[in-house]
């Protein structure tokens, strides 16, 4: 708003004389007359005379419609601003302005609802050829091409056309996966819209006109996603990648028709995906009030006048509400425009409620749950209220009881999400490596869908890489190799994921060649990481791939060959208190099992007791417990105390001595047996007691005691005692020292 | 001495059909990517008309256009705006903005070069 006044019948005069000394079109004066109006728009917004401003509106939308080229009939504008300049003539005189604008509004307004007209634009195309945008509907499916008899130069611009729509594409898919993780990543939506855009455009000048219909159908949805009339789900993610496949698709395969002169149309159809765009246009526009309904309640129209109306749209359904209203004098056009305006400002937004929280905020609730849990199993075994007999009190507890594990599963499942995210950038990672290998490889996921702790999410996206990397680079063999060994020449990586009592597990697979048992030993022992006569079980021998400075490759890769191996990766998920297994048979393919806590702030663990001292066992390292008999027990010279189980001796621990404590029972028959595995090795660790198992809440020992060995972290105990966690990876180095 | 003449569009096919189009005229033409290139340029090289997309990254054309605007030795050059179908509403806002022309996409080399003749013979008028 300008601080003074403006002259509005000064504007209304420019603008007339602007209207007749134009010749033909004349956008710098167009542009002008619009900011004139727009003035005037703006000056009378304190109007009494709401006529007078409908008016300036209607000429506003008229001359826009002249700017876009959809009409040359400047008649109504100027018969419109002959009303404007008398009708603001007696607003000065104070006296009223009679004439009935209803014709007039109608002239400059009803046009503007119709369907845009394609008028060839004058003088200005005469020497222009007037441009025909392809506006006849692609029923059929039979699209404009190039010419195939191309020159030099169209095959040069063909050219860059491909290659910057494929660069374009490639950029969609990784802002996609970023807009899945974000929905609100404006600078994602933005990316993906002008790729979209630039094919659209592009494809366009060179007639491809089935790539600049598809493009220009996701461009539209991309549009109702930008304004927000569309979240972004599943559902149109999928469509998205969709369209960029099918775009991809068509677009690469141009080159080869090129080169033998063939139809440059793709014969592709793209229907069924334009089809599905359709009908998400379709849901959300459904979703919009009906102009009756809004008139209705405006107050505007009766309920008998809506039905009436209706029921003539009935017999001609072409007809528009708001023209049969006005028709019979139901409404005035002004009405209807408001109603349409209103319809037009008030998209029924689908948008879910959601608030951005904080991961800190997020993870301090999860702990506080857990301490609060703790604290109601305190109160539970408390003797005063066990001994309760209120029976009032009872109910009340057992209330609480409800309401606390509620809050717990609540919390929890605020930070879990589908694994789908990481998945996804695995197929972006197998098809980079399939070009670099020159491997045919196909990738198979399962359980996408399956969720996990966000954080362990993020954590395990490096770790899969490097398996997935290995799996296409060691595990898979050239097609030639395959053809031989008669498979299929298309190697499959298979990735899935699934629960399993409190884990998630997550399997990388592949069908190739298997791990080479003799291969493996030899390296390590070239490499010093074992005796040259050491005699190992297979299992044992797979794990030494997992051993720092191992490396089965005989010549380093452009993927694999980073200097990091599969120590990196054991590492990784054993950070996440998870542990990884090779399953492999030679001929047959790998399968790395990655088993994984649902969380990272609570683990099932097993309760044990040795002394007066009680410790938790992470559940996912126990294979067996079982009493021990004297006949399982033996000493052998040079290797300790060994228990003999499942036809193998396994090396025994003490678990009071490995931790200096008071010695508890001394008879070996007293003691319980718990058989762990860690690294594919074995230990069985000597107690006195199972205590049960529990599904603990993960706290850390702080600063000062973080380096303690052979604890992981502690936890609260039902009693309020504090237990302390085992940590594997520790206690395989204490006994070994 | 040529006329110069600046295209600023992300597409570098779009830039090219531009290019092909003033071959068989006088014309230098100089090119930008987006509209931080495109003020750079049109600062250093002072063009006789400027052919300037809408959509474009880091700086879209409104934006290029509105910055043009403020400076008072460029404010006056003429400007082609191309649009898309889908940007419609923007064809009356960068029109208020004062273009002196504009092109819905895609045209023909010939509605171009019409109109571009139509701005610079005026240009250099003025």
């Amino acid at each position: 708003m300008t601080d003074k006044p403006i002259d509005i019948g000064k504007k209304i005069e420019e603008i007339a004389l602007n209207l007749i000394t134009m010749e033909g079109e004349d956008i710098p004066i167009i542009g002008d007359m619009l900011n004139g109006l727009k003035d005037i728009a703006s000056a009378c917004n304190g109007f009494e005379e709401t006529n007078f401003k409908d008016l300036v509106d209607a000429l506003y939308f008229y001359l826009e419609k002249i700017a876009l080229r959809e009409t040359v009939d400047f008649q109504p504008l100027e018969t419109g601003l002959e009303h404007l300049q008398r009708y603001y003539q007696c607003i000065g005189n104070q006296t009223d302005y009679t004439i009935n604008l209803t014709p007039i509004l109608k002239t400059l307004g009803a046009q503007a609802q119709g369907p845009p007209e394609q008028v060839a634009n004058g003088q200005e195309q005469t020497d222009a050829d007037s441009c025909q945008t392809s506006q006849e509907p692609f029923s059929s499916e039979t699209f404009n091409s190039p010419d195939p008899n191309l020159n030099d130069e169209d095959r040069e611009i063909i050219n860059d056309f491909i290659s910057e729509s494929l660069e374009g594409l490639a950029i969609v898919e990784v802002s996609l996966i970023d807009l899945e993780q974000n929905p609100d990543d404006k600078e994602s939506i933005n990316a993906i819209f002008r790729c979209f855009h630039t094919i659209k455009g592009v494809s366009s000048f060179l007639e491809f006109m089935r790539i600049n219909h598809l493009a220009h159908e996701a461009e539209n949805l991309l549009e109702k996603i930008r304004c927000r009339d569309l979240t972004i789900n599943e559902e149109i993610t999928d469509i998205i990648l969709d369209s960029m496949d099918l775009l991809k698709r068509l677009i690469s395969r141009i080159p080869q028709a090129m080169e033998t002169g063939a139809c440059l149309d793709i014969g592709l159809n793209i229907a069924p995906l334009v089809k599905r765009i359709e009908q998400i246009h379709d849901q959300t526009e459904l979703s919009q009030q009906p102009v009756g309904q809004i008139m209705l309640n405006q107050g505007s129209i009766t309920k008998d006048d809506l039905n009436s109306a209706l029921e003539i749209q009935k017999q001609n359904p072409q007809a528009k509400l708001g023209e049969i209203l006005i028709e019979h004098e139901a409404a005035s056009s002004k009405q209807v425009m408001a109603a349409i305006r209103t319809q037009k400002k008030s998209p029924a937004r689908t948008r879910e409620l959601q608030v951005k929280v904080d991961t800190d905020k997020l993870d301090t609730l999860v702990d506080l749950t857990g301490e609060l849990v703790i604290a109601q199993a305190m109160l539970r075994q408390h003797p005063y209220v066990q001994s309760l007999t209120d029976q009032r009190l009872v109910h009340t507890l057992g209330q609480l009881n409800q309401i606390t594990s509620g809050l717990q599963k609540m919390s929890m499942s605020l930070r879990m999400v589908p694994i789908k995210s990481a998945f996804q950038k695995m197929i972006r990672l197998v098809r980079d490596l399939t070009r670099h290998s020159g491997k045919n490889v196909q990738l198979l996921m399962e359980g996408e869908d399956t969720e996990i702790d966000r954080n362990v999410v993020d954590e395990l996206y490096e770790p899969m890489v490097h398996m997935i990397r290995n799996c296409v680079d060691h595990g898979l063999e050239s097609c030639e190799d395959r053809i031989k060994a008669g498979k299929e020449p298309t190697g499959k990586i298979g990735l899935k994921a699934y629960h399993r009592g409190g884990n998630i597990i997550v399997e990388i697979s592949d069908d190739g060649k298997g791990l080479d048992k003799n291969n493996i030993l030899k390296n390590a022992i070239s490499k010093g990481l074992i005796d040259q006569d050491a005699r190992l079980p297979d299992n044992e021998i797979y794990n030494l791939i997992f051993q720092p400075g191992f490396s089965t490759a005989n010549q380093v890769s452009e993927i694999s060959g980073r200097g990091v191996g599969m120590d990196v990766v054991k590492k990784g998920i054993e950070t996440l208190r998870g542990r990884v297994d090779i399953n492999t048979s030679p001929g047959m393919g790998s399968t790395f099992v990655i088993r994984l806590p649902l969380t990272l702030a609570i683990i099932e663990g097993m309760l044990v007791r040795t002394g007066n001292e009680r410790y938790i066992i992470p559940a996912l390292s126990i294979i067996e417990s079982f009493r021990l008999t004297p006949e399982q027990y033996f000493t052998v010279e040079g290797k300790g105390e060994l228990i003999y189980s499942r036809g193998a001796l396994i090396p025994m621990v003490r678990l009071d001595r490995l931790f200096n404590l008071e010695p508890g029972e001394n008879d070996i028959s007293d003691k319980i047996a718990v058989t762990l595995e860690h690294d594919g090795k074995r230990m069985c660790l000597l107690l006195d007691e199972l205590l049960g198992k529990e599904e603990i809440v993960i706290k850390s020992m702080g600063e000062r005691m973080k380096d303690v060995k052979g604890i992981a972290g502690g936890a609260i105990l039902g009693d309020g005692k504090v237990g302390l966690i085992i940590d594997m990876a520790g206690i395989w180095n204490l006994t070994m020292n | 001495m040529p006329l110069k003449v600046l295209t600023v569009d992300d597409s570098i096919t779009i830039r090219k059909i531009v290019r092909k189009a003033f071959i068989p005229y006088n014309v230098n033409i100089i090119e930008a990517e987006n509209g931080v290139e495109g003020l750079a340029t049109a600062n250093k090289e002072k063009p006789d008309l400027i052919i300037l997309d809408i959509t474009m990254p880091i700086m879209c054309g409104i934006e290029m256009l509105s910055k043009l605007k403020e400076e008072k030795n460029l404010k006056d050059i003429p400007i082609i705006m191309l649009t898309a179908e889908s940007g419609r509403s923007k064809v009356t806002e960068v029109i208020r903005m004062g273009i002196r022309d504009y092109m819905v996409k895609p045209f023909k080399a010939n509605e171009l070069i019409a109109r571009a003749k139509k701005l610079v013979r005026l240009a250099n008028s003025q």
